[in-house]
């Protein structure tokens, strides 16, 4: 009994101890920590090409996934894109501005941010480029209806059933979109402005390049898309940090069709800047060339 | 109690170490600052106005002529674009009259004032120069531009050829430039004040000309225009303010969008928008297109030239003969050939011995027999020396003993007979005067010749000033201004006392009236009353109940021999291509009756005609336009 009141520990206790009080916490807490502090995440969202309703659609769902997912940080916009959908961009635009209520969200152009995506980047917090990428484009294209005219054969309930609306009003109702748009500029953009970006130089509807965008205030900075991660993981307050696409996050449950499984495609300039065809009638926030002429 | 503590510690360093050395490497602790985003509500944004609309009411002083529409060159509108500025037209008694092509010259004859609007093929060398010509002698000319009214051509042979742009650039300036206005390849907005877009332009009366076009008009709007440039012997008339750009330059500042030239005949718009429903309502529009209105059918200026004959005459136009002769069949004729010719015209003619003080005349005579023209003739600077004077009883006498001795009758050779004016003195004989004069706005010609017949030859060159060889008729004449002196192509001609046309004293008989014979022989000579079937090919006898078919060539008139008078009958004449003419002469190749409707395909009848006498009768068919054509004559009896 001596033996076993002696002070000195037995090997079997000590090993015990250890294992209790050192390694079993070790474990926990190596086990634990990866769950409790997932490594921070960058998501990168990409636009590519028209902003249409498959579009759209895509991206809210990667904000959506964004805002849900603890690990995601911050988020960068990659824009190429000359716009599309009037409606579709505000809607980008708005579910920006409550992404940024959770998270920053950075819009970074390569090629082209024309209209409808500039719209969209403006609501991010901070908008870098490239010094030739294409920025601007702000403002509305739309067709007019025809002129109001009734036939024998056709009956409506208003004047306007068959047409939405007169020429001249719906003229007034683009114009009015024009200075919405501009408003949202202002609104995202801020005091960022510079003075001579005024909503009348503005509506001229130019498409500039990165650098006059940036002495226009309508960007923050000339940097690769890198750096522009960077600022938005420095945003988050994250020092190390894994840039995910999160395209596949987004659309990579089982189940999804496959062609949401892929990243998109490397941009395609002549379809980026290509002019749409078959536009249906609508308000467009979209930049489209004329066809040229001798 | 310390070392539990202790390894509590411990436990709890090592289980929240991981997670903390995880978070420090993963997480900035002093991160940076962001603003939260700004609300964002666009229901605030305000609604563009729409805007006011004038009350303007049009008073116009109604008057009567026509206006030519191009729509030749492709232009690039529809009637229905224009429809406002045409009932202010139709409103002021004027009509449009479209041209189609063709000698645009001789299509300007006929009015006070020219229209083009967003032409897209050039003017040829001619037809600018007819323009020109236009304007100088007093005609009204509108241009009117549109940056919208373009045309892309894309080559169908070659899919990858790149499109070719229509504008109406080179065709508006080919006939501006003359007037020094050019019409800019550019569309003018303005972002900081405009009509609910951008390139629907504000106009202010700061920015008005001193111009009776928009003396009073307070505000106007342009929906997309041009810009002109506008030389030295331009006028201004509407500029943009400070804010209205030209996108071909990006610059600003006075962008001239509405041009007169000089002598205010030439008014050069760079907009047909504003002419267009709704946008002629707003602002000033409305009152600004009734002064365009005014601009086109104001008072003319257009100084008029004889190749104009008849087409300057407005309704009804009086024919006089001076003197008040006694007047027969030769006269008839002249009468008859004149009425038909100003009938195809759209014009009417009627004979009378005093013109009332508002109707155009005519005026047909010898210069014996000048008195009522003296006047006339004075003020263009002409005056007429007969010396000795002729005494008409006494020409008469001479003339008769002179037959009866058959000698011509004597002229003293001392006797003055002389035409004075600016061109100098012409002698009577041989000679025939055409003078055009409008003094308070009546139009008045005045044919003067020495001799019954050369008056007959000289109401023939007015004849042949009607069609399309205006140039050919006078140009054996000696022409300056107004005034023409031509050979009356009389050979000795006397200076006669008095029109003696055939009047019923010195009419022959009718049994001695020439016989229109079945082979038509006695009938080849050209007989003075303007008809000749030298020229013409008979074709048959044709009887009461007969229908017959001929094939007309071209340039070729067909008469058909009628000898069953007296009938009463309905003569038909009908084919597809034809534009029928049916004139029906008497047994002295007078012009009994004729029929023109003047419209291709329709028939021409002349219905319960009488026949009077058991004589020959000339059936004549002819194409007004003398192109070959078949058709078919049926003379039957009449009903009524």
């Amino acid at each position: 009994m001596a033996e076993e009141n002696s002070p000195e520990r037995s090997p079997l206790r000590l090993i015990l101890s250890v294992i209790f009080i050192v390694l079993l916490p070790l474990v926990v807490g190596l086990y634990a920590a990866p769950r409790l502090i997932p490594q921070p995440k960058v998501g990168i969202i990409r636009l590519s090409y028209d902003i249409m309703s498959q579009t759209a659609f895509e991206i809210t769902e990667q904000l959506a996934v964004a805002r849900q997912d603890p690990s995601v940080k911050a988020v960068v916009l990659l824009i190429n894109s000359p716009g599309g959908s009037a409606a579709y961009s505000e809607e980008l635009y708005l579910d920006v501005l409550n992404t940024r209520l959770e998270m920053p969200v950075i819009a970074t152009v390569d090629l082209l941010a024309a209209s409808g995506a500039y719209y969209m980047a403006a609501a991010a917090d901070e908008i870098y480029a490239k010094p030739t990428s294409a920025i601007g484009s702000i403002g509305v294209i739309s067709t007019l209806p025809g002129d109001a005219l009734i036939e024998e054969d056709l009956l409506t309930t208003g004047p306007y059933k068959a047409f939405g609306g007169t020429r001249d009003g719906s003229v007034r109702q683009i114009e009015r979109a024009k200075f919405a748009f501009l408003e949202a500029i202002r609104n995202g953009r801020g005091d960022r402005l510079a003075p001579e970006a005024s909503d009348d130089f503005l509506s001229r509807a130019e498409i500039f390049t990165g650098v006059q965008a940036l002495e226009l205030g309508l960007i923050d900075g000339l940097v690769a898309n890198e750096e522009a991660i960077r600022r938005a993981a420095e945003m988050a307050g994250v020092t190390n940090y894994e840039v995910v696409e999160l395209y596949p996050l987004t659309f990579g449950d089982d189940g999804a069709p496959a062609y949401f499984q892929s990243q998109p495609p490397p941009i395609d300039a002549q379809k980026l800047w290509a002019r749409p065809m078959n536009l249906p009638p609508g308000m467009y926030y979209r930049y489209i060339e004329l066809p040229s002429s001798q | 109690m310390r070392k539990g503590i202790l390894f509590l510690l411990i436990f709890l360093l090592l289980l929240a170490g991981p997670t903390a050395v995880r978070y420090l490497n993963f997480y900035d602790l002093n991160p940076a600052e962001r603003d939260a985003p700004p609300p964002y509500n666009p229901a605030n944004i305000a609604p563009v106005p729409t805007p006011a609309s004038s009350d303007f009411v049009d008073q116009p002083e109604v008057g009567e002529g026509l206006v030519l529409l191009d729509i030749a060159h492709q232009n690039n509108f529809t009637m229905e674009d224009i429809a406002y500025l045409d009932g202010r037209l139709a409103a002021r008694g004027f009509e449009l009259l479209p041209y189609e092509g063709g000698d645009l010259a001789l299509a300007l004859r006929t009015v006070s004032a020219f229209v083009v609007v967003t032409p897209l093929s050039a003017f040829s060398m001619e037809e600018t120069l007819a323009v020109s010509r236009f304007v100088e002698q007093g005609g009204r000319l509108l241009l009117v531009g549109d940056p919208t009214r373009f045309n892309i051509i894309f080559d169908e042979e070659d899919f990858f050829a790149e499109p070719t742009l229509e504008t109406d650039l080179i065709p508006l300036n080919s006939l501006s430039n003359a007037f020094d206005i050019v019409f800019n390849g550019d569309y003018l907005y303005n972002t900081v004040e405009n009509e609910g877009n951008f390139r629907n332009i504000i106009l202010r009366r700061e920015g008005f000309g001193e111009n009776e076009l928009v003396d009073g008009l307070d505000k106007l709007a342009f929906y997309s225009a041009h810009s002109l440039r506008v030389g030295a012997s331009g006028d201004a008339l509407i500029t943009a303010d400070e804010n209205t750009w030209s996108s071909a330059t990006d610059r600003a500042g006075d962008l001239v969008l509405a041009a007169a030239s000089q002598d205010g005949r030439v008014l050069a718009l760079g907009d047909i928008h504003f002419l267009l429903q709704p946008y002629f309502t707003v602002f000033d529009n409305s009152a600004f297109i009734a002064r365009i209105a005014d601009f086109l059918t104001g008072p003319q200026e257009r100084q008029l030239t004889l190749t104009d004959f008849p087409y300057f005459y407005r309704q009804p136009a009086a024919l006089v003969y001076t003197g008040a002769p006694d007047l027969g069949p030769d006269a008839f004729d002249e009468i008859i050939a004149l009425q038909d010719a100003f009938r195809r015209v759209d014009r009417a003619l009627s004979l009378t011995a005093v013109p009332s003080d508002d109707s155009d005349v005519l005026y047909l005579g010898l210069y014996n027999q000048a008195e009522d023209v003296v006047d006339i003739l004075a003020s263009a600077g002409i005056s007429l020396t007969i010396d000795p004077p002729i005494e008409i009883d006494a020409a008469a006498d001479e003339e008769v003993l002179a037959e009866e001795n058959g000698e011509e009758p004597a002229v003293a050779d001392t006797a003055v007979r002389l035409i004075q004016s600016n061109l100098g003195s012409v002698q009577m004989s041989g000679t025939s005067l055409i003078l055009l004069d409008e003094k308070d706005g009546q139009r008045r010609v005045v044919v003067l010749a020495a001799s019954g017949e050369g008056l007959g030859n000289s109401v023939n060159r007015l004849l042949e000033l009607i069609p399309l060889n205006a140039a050919d008729a006078l140009s054996d004449c000696l022409l300056q201004n107004n005034l023409a002196l031509c050979p009356s192509n009389v050979s000795d001609e006397a200076v006669e006392a008095e029109l003696d046309s055939g009047g019923a004293a010195t009419a022959p008989p009718d049994d001695e009236a020439p016989p229109i014979e079945e082979d038509g022989g006695g009938l080849d000579e050209p007989v003075e009353s303007g008809i000749s079937l030298e020229d013409m090919v008979l074709q048959d006898e044709i009887s009461v109940g007969q229908i017959v078919t001929g094939t007309l060539a071209e340039d070729e008139i067909h008469y058909w021999m009628f000898n069953e008078g007296p009938a009463t009958l309905d003569i038909l004449l009908g084919g597809v291509e034809l534009d029928g003419v049916l004139e029906i002469y008497g047994p002295d190749l007078e012009l009994l009756y004729a029929a023109d409707n003047s419209i291709t395909g329709e028939d021409e009848a002349l219905l319960a005609i009488e026949i009077p006498d058991d004589a020959a009768y000339a059936i004549v068919v002819r194409d007004f336009f003398g192109r070959s054509a078949e058709y078919t004559l049926s003379v039957l009896p009449s009903d009524e």
